[in-house]
């Protein structure tokens, strides 16, 4: 009888400890993720750049991407906090303090958001199946190719005039389909500052246009194959499926093998 | 206390604390409200002392320049004390002692920078003070974000170093630490306190503040220091809040205050009022937080203009 009690008792521990985790997500795309993964009913707080998918509109605002309200963040009693990229060094103190789990979760190119998601799920353990992963990995192997060698340059913003590399989230995504990307020398960084002179000498193919700024085309007509070049204008829905590394990979692949190829 | 604007303010003060303490606190869990309590008050703290200190150092150094336009950050010393805590938190994560004292060495460094501008600058000397802390104040800024591009760790929160933000991570186990810094700064307010009444002979004449005994020079450099010593500790806590000590003492002289002594009172407890309404605002105006200097300087900028004009006026 007793050792059916104790029996019970861990049962309901076991039950308490693993599916009653709440969990903040602090960046659009770990929430995205969440949902995605079926773990959309535990989040408790969100940013809020948060908007994908619809449901997220009853959760809890307590922060923005950068800087986040401790007091809200405390009221929702996580056991959880997610971070992509974005953990500053006062968020870090503050949790450490008030002894909350926290993550930080780099998804920024194509492997790190399979490897973010494996990392994600590790963490919420639960005896989970794969196929939602696995879907994504096989998208991602079967990625059409092209095999011009084309030259695409991304642009995200035009003042400051920056570009996306192959360690960008969309870069990945083109690298793997064949096109080739601006490299600025030892910089490994996502997005860099790019001058007009490196585009005269990297001579793109098709411009990307990551905003909605669409006289910035008039610029390159001063490069040699102006005519040919091929431009093509993302809307506000598509940048923002562009911008975050997430689940909604396979829409992009999609969409990027729609556009180019 | 004669005035009765005082008790007034008093009850202004008391006022905002009650809402700022209490606000949202009902909707809540019980079992959370403690544990955001303690969040609230010491932040609370940490408004009421930034209050205080950035108007008493305005206010002092108003008096020492015989200048109404000036505080801490036009001289260009928060601007220094921001790069001391930037380069410390780069190169000693964290260690709180290091940033300290870093950002006093270099607001240090930035008033004698600033100073040696406007000595050697010809020219009406109210001006020139101001025109060498604007010089200042770009070199230090242009340095705190060259330092914060170049180690990629800081530069998110840059920005709200920048324009001061009151979000600040208290750590328990620092507490007696906390203490220790706060009772320094009630020690330099009340070395202010004694020293008003030298003040008051200064204010009016330094020529006549020399005859009667009070060296104007030693002074001079004294007050500085503890000025520098208090805003360089509440920027390494805050970041650079702007305009608060500028704002604050001219409106008290404008409402008819003279003396020194009464002017540092009433300043502090519309001080440390101010600056807890700004954070309200700040914190619940918008979804997120913003920066307090922003809240700050929107809506301090009609009365800035004013003190500007009427000063200009006079000279």
């Amino acid at each position: 009888m007793k050792l059916k009690n104790i029996n019970i008792f861990l049962i309901l521990f076991f039950y308490i400890s693993v599916f009653s985790q709440r969990i903040v997500s602090l960046a659009p795309n770990v929430t995205e993720t969440l949902f995605y993964l079926s773990y959309g009913d535990k989040i408790v707080g969100r940013t809020s750049y948060c908007d994908f998918p619809p449901e997220v509109k009853n959760i809890k605002i307590v922060g923005s991407f950068i800087e986040f309200n401790f007091e809200d963040i405390l009221s929702v009693k996580p056991d959880i906090v997610f971070f992509s990229n974005n953990l500053t060094p006062k968020a870090k103190t503050f949790l450490e303090e008030e002894k909350i789990r926290y993550f930080d979760v780099k998804m920024e190119n194509i492997t790190q958001v399979v490897e973010g998601m494996r990392e994600i799920t590790k963490i919420l353990d639960k005896d989970f199946d794969s196929t939602k992963i696995d879907t994504i990995v096989k998208r991602i192997d079967n990625i059409k190719k092209q095999n011009d060698s084309l030259k695409i340059l991304v642009e995200v913003s035009q003042q400051p005039f920056i570009v996306a590399t192959e360690e960008s989230y969309i870069g990945s995504i083109l690298s793997r389909m064949g096109f080739i990307l601006p490299k600025i020398g030892y910089n490994e960084k996502p997005y860099v500052t790019f001058s007009f002179e490196n585009v005269l000498s990297f001579k793109p193919d098709i411009i990307i246009f990551m905003h909605g700024y669409k006289k910035s085309k008039n610029k390159y007509s001063i490069l040699p194959g102006y005519k040919k070049i091929k431009f093509i204008f993302l809307d506000h829905q598509q940048i923002d499926v562009f911008s975050r590394p997430g689940p909604r990979i396979l829409e992009s692949i999609d969409l990027l093998e729609d556009l180019l190829l | 206390m004669k005035n009765k604007n005082f008790f007034f303010y008093l009850l202004f003060f008391f006022l905002i604390s009650y809402f700022y303490l209490n606000f949202r606190m009902t909707s809540y869990v019980i079992d959370i409200r403690r544990e955001i309590f303690y969040l609230r008050f010491f932040r609370y703290f940490l408004c009421i002392f930034t209050g205080i200190v950035l108007t008493t150092s305005g206010s002092v150094m108003q008096v020492i320049f015989n200048n109404p336009l000036v505080d801490p950050y036009v001289l260009g010393i928060s601007g220094g004390a921001l790069f001391g805590f930037t380069l410390s938190s780069i190169f000693f994560r964290g260690n709180l002692f290091v940033s300290l004292l870093f950002s006093f060495i270099f607001s240090i460094l930035a008033s004698l920078i600033s100073l040696s501008f406007s000595l050697s600058l010809k020219g009406e000397k109210k001006i020139t003070v101001l025109l060498s802390g604007l010089l200042t104040n770009i070199l230090f800024s242009s340095l705190v974000i060259l330092l914060s591009i170049v180690s990629k760790n800081n530069s998110t929160s840059l920005f709200y170093s920048m324009m001061g933000s009151l979000n600040y991570p208290f750590i328990r186990t620092n507490l007696n630490f906390y203490l220790f810094v706060g009772f320094f700064l009630i020690l330099s307010i009340f070395l202010i306190l004694i020293k008003s009444k030298e003040l008051d002979m200064i204010s009016i004449n330094e020529e006549i503040a020399k005859t009667s005994g009070v060296d104007v020079k030693k002074n001079f450099y004294i007050l500085l220091l503890v000025v520098i010593f208090q805003t360089s500790i509440i920027v390494s806590f805050t970041g650079v809040i702007g305009f608060v000590g500028m704002i604050i003492p001219n409106i008290i002289k404008i409402s008819g205050q003279t003396k020194n002594r009464e002017i540092f009172f009433n300043s502090i407890i519309i001080g440390a009022a101010l600056v807890l309404l700004a954070d309200f605002i700040s914190k619940y105006s918008f979804q997120y937080e913003i920066p307090i200097g922003v809240v700050l300087s929107l809506f301090s900028l009609p009365l800035l203009f004013l003190i500007v004009k009427i000063n200009f006026e006079n000279l």
